[in-house]
């Protein structure tokens, strides 16, 4: 138990709770409210099962099952989401088999499993498919490759620009190539790798404008035909020739034919930088770009996009946040190193605003003495990095809000929220494993 | 005089011994990933292929093929060049069945033909999809793509009617057509 002058948990306001029961895993939030009576409204709370659905699936069920919850008194949104997760792999299942991939966007559509309110009518399918095809576990690599490589489905493109151009950020051409092609296989046909080669261009030049020529006029070309500066165009050559050089170089079934000299050659007169020729060559031919080797969509993929959609943006949490909205705590936890987050946060795709003194301040311990807090606003709210704050307990955050008379209460329940351990503990799980697990194991959670 | 490019060009690039390249070239949906694939039946089939285009070795008692599907938009042709020059066949498929996209076809083969390092090799056309009910005949495909003038008197070529997804090699005509290219190619080394 803890001491009477510390903040526990339970001094927490139940809507606060709420607030990190979403947070969690499914199991933990029946493991919590397993520890103490007080917490055991938790595991019947609706408003965390509809949050786990959301983060757990990318995207709210459609009009006709949102009825069949509101109206059924035996049908919870954990219900649902159980429901949901069972249909996902029978349907995962039969999109992978389907003769081909028209027979296979047809069965998905064909399903209640999305609103269909942004179908595109040109080709008869729902952006939300897309969605399900890109973002679900156990999609097959192969069918990806292939979605993304038709000339049908132009609009399966376009949208994995938008998904894949936050991570793109800050990479070197290569390594961008390479993780452009991860989630997918890409078919050997040269249209469809030339189609994807046009969307890795597009993505990239995107993500990395700083070496992206911003206007025509700003290219020079020297007597080589080389460029000083990228253009969308020169990437989608520049890629071309990286994915002919890996076949070339590593691929069993032919002897190589290029040099180092040689493939320069080639692309000279192309409208591409040489400094960026020379660096795919060096990168290719040390280090083959290769198929992943699992050839289905693993789950981790698909739980990043889930944050995508709950705030309605693309946003990689790739870092400790702490997330202040009007009226909710949000923690979110992070699977990479501090340094690259930044890096990776796509300011632009945001339209962030830096934090104003006017607005709201944060302000370090007098006593503690850190530095520098930093933090940005977005149309959701406040972000702080977390990693910025101390974990320790003198850590204090203070925030005013001009017009709010909220304002201590916030800055209450962020100090109990810093430094309550149990918070801290909690937001190292990972949800989207725990909820999978929870939800097949834990039959008893809704049973109650 | 072809077979004295052509053997020129072999040597300089040490193809000349047995290793030969083919491109193989058509519209999407022509059927080159299937021709390819069956070229090459028999042939061990990586678990993880390599990322990338779809390239197959093929064993002929007289040669051993190299044969790349490539393809692309004209931004990207000046990097097959590369491979032109070390080409010593071209093989272009055609979607027989597909009348509307003849044109485009032809346009395509008019512009592959003209580069200066294909001018005399060999040309194996491939009329496909033979089983189709609506598939136009050897005939038509001449008439219509034109080929006798496109090719011009002094280009060793053929044109085959082929059924790429038929398991019979007979039916298939590829052995065939395979064969065609391998004397095509030797006749020109030894001339």
């Amino acid at each position: 138990m803890a001491a009477h002058n510390e903040a526990t948990l339970l001094d927490l306001p139940a809507e606060l709770l709420v607030e990190i029961g979403k947070m969690l895993g499914a199991g933990d939030v029946a493991a919590l409210a397993s520890t103490c009576t007080q917490l055991a409204w938790l595991v019947r709370d609706n408003m965390v099962w509809r949050a786990k659905y959301i983060e757990t699936l990318g995207d709210v069920p459609p009009m006709s099952r949102r009825r069949l919850i509101a109206d059924s008194p035996s049908h919870s949104w954990a219900d649902e989401l159980r429901w949901r997760i069972a249909t996902q792999q029978t349907v995962t299942c039969n999109f992978n088999k389907a003769p081909s991939l028209d027979d296979a966007l047809a069965y998905l559509q064909s399903l209640a499993l999305f609103d269909c309110m942004e179908k595109d009518d040109e080709v008869g399918v729902d952006t939300k498919v897309f969605d399900f095809v890109f973002y679900t576990p156990g999609i097959s690599k192969r069918r990806i490759g292939e979605l993304l490589g038709s000339a049908t489905y132009a609009a399966a493109r376009d949208w994995y620009v938008m998904a894949r151009m936050p991570a793109l950020v800050g990479l070197d051409f290569a390594d961008a190539l390479r993780d452009f092609l991860h989630p997918l296989w890409m078919p050997g046909e040269a249209q469809a790798i030339d189609r994807i080669m046009h969307t890795f261009a597009k993505a990239y030049c995107s993500a990395n404008p700083e070496v992206t020529a911003s206007s025509a006029q700003d290219v020079v070309i020297d007597d080589n035909g080389f460029t000083n500066l990228l253009t969308v165009d020169a990437a989608y050559v520049l890629s071309f020739a990286a994915v002919m050089l890996n076949t070339d170089a590593h691929s069993s079934h032919t002897i190589s034919g290029f040099t180092r000299s040689s493939f320069v050659q080639n692309c000279s007169g192309l409208g591409v930088p040489r400094a960026l020729v020379e660096h795919v060559w060096e990168s290719v031919t040390s280090n083959p770009i290769l198929h992943d080797s699992d050839n289905v969509l693993s789950p981790p993929l698909a739980t990043s996009a889930a944050h995508i959609h709950t705030g309605g943006m693309l946003f990689p949490w790739r870092s400790r946040f702490l997330m202040l909205t009007c009226n909710k705590l949000l923690i979110f936890h992070s699977e990479e190193s501090q340094d690259r987050a930044l890096a990776k946060y796509p300011h632009q795709a945001l339209q962030v605003v830096r934090l104003g003194e006017r607005d709201i301040t944060i302000e370090p311990h007098p006593v503690a003495g850190y530095a520098t807090l930093d933090g940005w606003v977005t149309r959701t709210g406040l972000f702080a990095r977390s990693d910025l704050l101390s974990r320790s307990t003198e850590t204090i955050v203070r925030i005013r809000l001009p017009t709010s008379d909220l304002a201590d209460k916030w800055e209450l329940l962020i100090n109990r929220a810093l430094n309550t351990a149990v918070v801290e503990d909690v937001c190292e799980l990972d949800p989207a494993r725990d909820v999978t697990e929870a939800v097949h194991n834990h039959n008893l959670i809704t049973s109650e | 005089m072809g077979g004295v490019l052509v053997r020129a060009v072999r040597k300089l690039f040490g193809n000349g011994s047995k290793k030969t390249r083919l491109l193989m070239l058509g519209l999407d949906a022509a059927g080159k990933t299937t021709v390819l694939h069956n070229l090459a039946l028999g042939e061990v089939v990586e678990t993880t292929p390599t990322l990338g285009f779809n390239v197959r070795g093929i064993e002929h008692e007289k040669l051993s093929f190299d044969v790349w599907d490539v393809a692309g938009q004209s931004r990207v042709r000046p990097l097959w060049k590369h491979y032109i020059i070390q080409s010593c066949g071209l093989i272009w498929v055609i979607d027989s069945t597909d009348m509307e996209r003849f044109y485009e076809s032809k346009d395509e083969l008019a512009t592959i033909l003209a580069e200066p390092e294909l001018k005399f090799a060999p040309v194996l056309i491939l009329a496909n999809k033979q089983d189709m009910e609506h598939a136009a005949s050897v005939d038509t495909i001449i008439e219509e793509f034109d080929l006798i003038d496109l090719l011009g008197e002094a280009r060793t070529w053929t044109i085959m009617p082929t059924i790429a997804t038929a398991t019979d090699p007979t039916e298939s005509g590829l052995p065939a057509a395979l064969e065609w290219m391998a004397t095509a190619l030797n006749t020109d080394g030894d001339s």
